[in-house]
């Protein structure tokens, strides 16, 4: 029994499609949008950019300190930003100190408290000197004459 | 795969219509009585084998060789999406017209013998007894001759259970002929 269906089963094989259905479907799958072929360059192109994607991914992946660029960390650049804030005042405190000092120096001179530039005085302490060697001298041989005795 | 059939495959994947107009030739019919043994409906039947070489091009690159599928294998799996694609949307008017297509294969046989005639057309009626997966083991089986390895890469299921399939509904058939 099993083999009579069968053979009837394989009868069916004669069932075909209708002819001008066969060549009509033909031509218009032929005429449709086929397989997208791809230069092998263009493949090429894209393995090597994949490969770089993956590595970079890889890389963020597995590093426990991601790489930070130095120029866009914030912390770093507060920090210089600071330390650059402080040397500029600390330069500032010494050029005011220094002007201060000038400016104090100029007006007593302009005053004439200073005795270095008055002739007359230096030439009195000249003459006080000289009176203080000679004096000193005298002395100094008289003490060594008592020593001496 | 047949050497030839595997450098038609070849050139089809690079973009040559003539190969696959050769593949169409080939391999146009089987698919034709495949779907129409499902869909019992010849103006439905035309439509989607049409529509199935249509996906076949278009897709023709996403066939591998490495995974050892026979092209005929892939083509009777996307012919198999498509029907189940067709009875997941337009379920509601997939009459089968099983008379209609009665008539129409039984007079393919215009040569055969009276008796002949009544037992192929008994066992198509038979045939829409069975369970639609069933059905496509007993047609790819015994109508277009697949081995039970390419029926299972076709339906995706393994061939012991491809085997059980096949004993069942040739049981099937047997009873329903008889009571014919």
């Amino acid at each position: 029994m099993y083999e009579n269906i069968k053979t009837s089963l394989k009868q069916l094989r004669n069932v075909r499609p209708d002819g001008d259905f066969v060549y009509h479907t033909r031509a218009q799958v032929l005429a449709g949008r086929g397989p997208r072929v791809v230069s092998p360059f263009l493949t090429a192109a894209g393995g090597v950019a994949f490969a770089a994607f993956a590595m970079l991914l890889v890389t963020l992946l597995f590093n426990p300190t991601p790489p930070t660029v130095s120029a866009l960390d914030t912390g770093a650049l507060e920090n210089e930003f600071q330390g650059l804030k402080l040397d500029l005042q600390l330069q500032k405190l010494d050029y005011n100190q220094e002007v201060h000092d000038t400016i104090t120096t100029a007006l007593v001179e302009i005053e004439g408290e200073t005795n270095h530039l008055n002739e007359q005085l230096i030439e009195s302490e000249n003459d006080l000197i000289g009176t203080l060697t000679a004096s000193s001298s005298e002395q100094i041989d008289t003490l060594l004459n008592r020593v001496l005795e | 795969m047949k050497p030839h059939e595997d450098k038609l495959v070849t050139a089809a994947r690079r973009g040559d219509a003539q190969s696959f107009g050769k593949l169409y030739d080939r391999y146009v019919s089987p698919i034709y009585r495949f779907v129409l043994l499902r869909v019992g409906n010849r103006a439905q039947a035309e439509d989607l084998t049409q529509e199935v070489f249509t996906k076949a091009w278009r897709s023709i690159r996403t066939y591998k060789k490495r995974k050892h599928i026979p092209f005929k294998s892939w083509l009777y799996r996307i012919a198999n999406n498509t029907v189940i694609d067709y009875y997941r949307t337009e379920r509601d008017h997939a009459d089968v017209e099983s008379a209609e297509v009665v008539e129409y294969v039984t007079t393919e046989f215009s040569e055969t013998a009276v008796d002949d005639k009544a037992r192929i057309a008994a066992v198509y009626e038979a045939l829409q007894y069975l369970t639609d997966v069933e059905r496509q083991v007993i047609t790819m089986r015994f109508i277009e001759e697949l081995s039970v390895r390419e029926v299972a890469l076709v339906l995706g299921k393994r061939e012991g259970t491809v085997r059980v399939m096949q004993y069942r509904g040739l049981k099937k058939l047997r009873t329903h002929v008889r009571e014919h």
